[in-house]
């Protein structure tokens, strides 16, 4: 299962390589079409056991509909569902958006130099006083999370 | 960072989600899609070539008779080479898919049988004595690529297949260009039109493909 930082916010039975690669092979089929097990092991270049073991853990979440019509799973075929194909594109979706690292993540010397960039421009723009902006770019300069950079600017627009 | 801890222990970055799944789908809807790019641009040239050895041979007859006989290998080895090429990709696009990507028995019997009617037709004009201008020249030039691509766009039509839909409906409105050209110029609207539909639709796989 996974274990960790749903926090991001992307789905945790797709965030994870070998699903993600079953998920979107099957999703390059036209809906309703399915695949053999065997072609989808080809197509993935995944290992039997990696790919049964993604196959259940897809089917599981609703996502892909394996029919065992051969008795094993190498005669079983696999198809993604409508929900599959939904959480994929959502999935899809959430990797294109920007995003911003969490209040307690470690805040690097560019990400000081842009926010203090970010501030004088907030000054030049008249909505800073110089000691409100004297003190906030102290506060900028000097702050080691995220967190801290935010909170520095927290009232201003972008 | 926003990576993530998987359950087979490694970082799954989001940048690197986002390339696996840009790379997975690229490579998959080219080994699924029964009309790959060089499929159809070989159909392309195929078409130039065979149309246009037609043309070479007619185009200097006042008044037209028919192809001369030395165009009939040049037909028969292109006729070959593309039944091969869609039959091989078509076969590989579909090993081991079930489900609409597969064609139904019954689309096989209408394409065949509107084929069938095409030729059967043929051999009646002229059986009845039909001009030569119509029955060697507009005729087989044209009258195959409507019936066959009017057909062939409603059964792709039907699946939902829109591009191969509007690559048909492309093939029909050659043969209708052709129908009102010359006995002899009609073979040369049929080079140029199959190809130019063939290569603008592997263009367009190309770009699908890489979006």
């Amino acid at each position: 299962m996974v274990t960790a930082m749903t926090d991001i916010g992307f789905d945790p039975v797709m965030h994870e390589p070998e699903r993600l690669r079953i998920a979107a092979t099957l999703a390059a089929l036209p809906a309703g079409d399915a695949v053999s097990v065997s072609r989808l092991r080809d197509l993935t270049g995944l290992p039997p056991a990696r790919l049964d073991s993604g196959l259940g853990e897809l089917g599981r979440a609703g996502y892909v509909h394996t029919d065992h019509r051969g008795g094993d799973v190498t005669g079983a075929i696999a198809a993604l569902t409508g929900r599959g194909r939904d959480a994929l594109d959502r999935y899809a979706t959430a990797l294109r958006e920007p995003r911003r690292p969490g209040p307690d993540v470690r805040a690097g010397e560019a990400d000081r130099t842009a926010a203090a960039a970010a501030l004088a421009e907030h000054y030049a723009q008249g909505r800073l006083t110089f000691d409100e902006f004297s003190l906030r770019l102290e506060a900028t300069l000097t702050a080691r999370t995220h967190g801290q950079l935010a909170r520095a600017a927290q009232d201003l627009p972008g | 960072m926003s990576t993530t801890m998987t359950d087979n222990g490694r970082d799954f970055d989001p940048q690197q989600a986002a390339t696996l799944l840009n790379q997975t789908t690229r490579q998959a809807r080219r080994e699924l899609d029964p009309y790959p790019v060089w499929q159809l641009a070989t159909r392309a040239a195929t078409a130039l070539i065979g149309y246009g050895a037609v043309w070479l041979s007619v185009r200097g007859q006042h008044p037209y008779l028919y192809p001369t006989a030395a165009v009939a290998p040049v037909g028969v080895v292109i006729g070959a080479i593309n039944l091969t090429v869609v039959t091989v990709t078509r076969k590989h696009a579909t090993a081991g898919v079930t489900g609409r990507s597969r064609l139904r028995p019954a689309e096989i019997a209408i394409i065949t049988g509107v084929m069938a009617a095409v030729v059967a037709v043929l051999i009646g004009l002229i059986s009845a004595g039909v001009s030569h201008g119509i029955v060697y020249g507009l005729y087989p030039a044209s009258v195959p690529l409507i019936a066959g691509g009017l057909t062939w766009a409603a059964i792709m039509a039907k699946r939902g297949d829109r591009p191969e839909a509007v690559r048909a409906a492309g093939i029909a409105v050659v043969g209708v260009a052709a129908l009102l050209a010359g006995p002899a110029t009609a073979w040369l609207v049929c080079a140029v039109g199959v190809s130019a539909v063939l290569l603008a639709g592997a263009a367009l796989t190309a770009r699908r493909q890489r979006a």
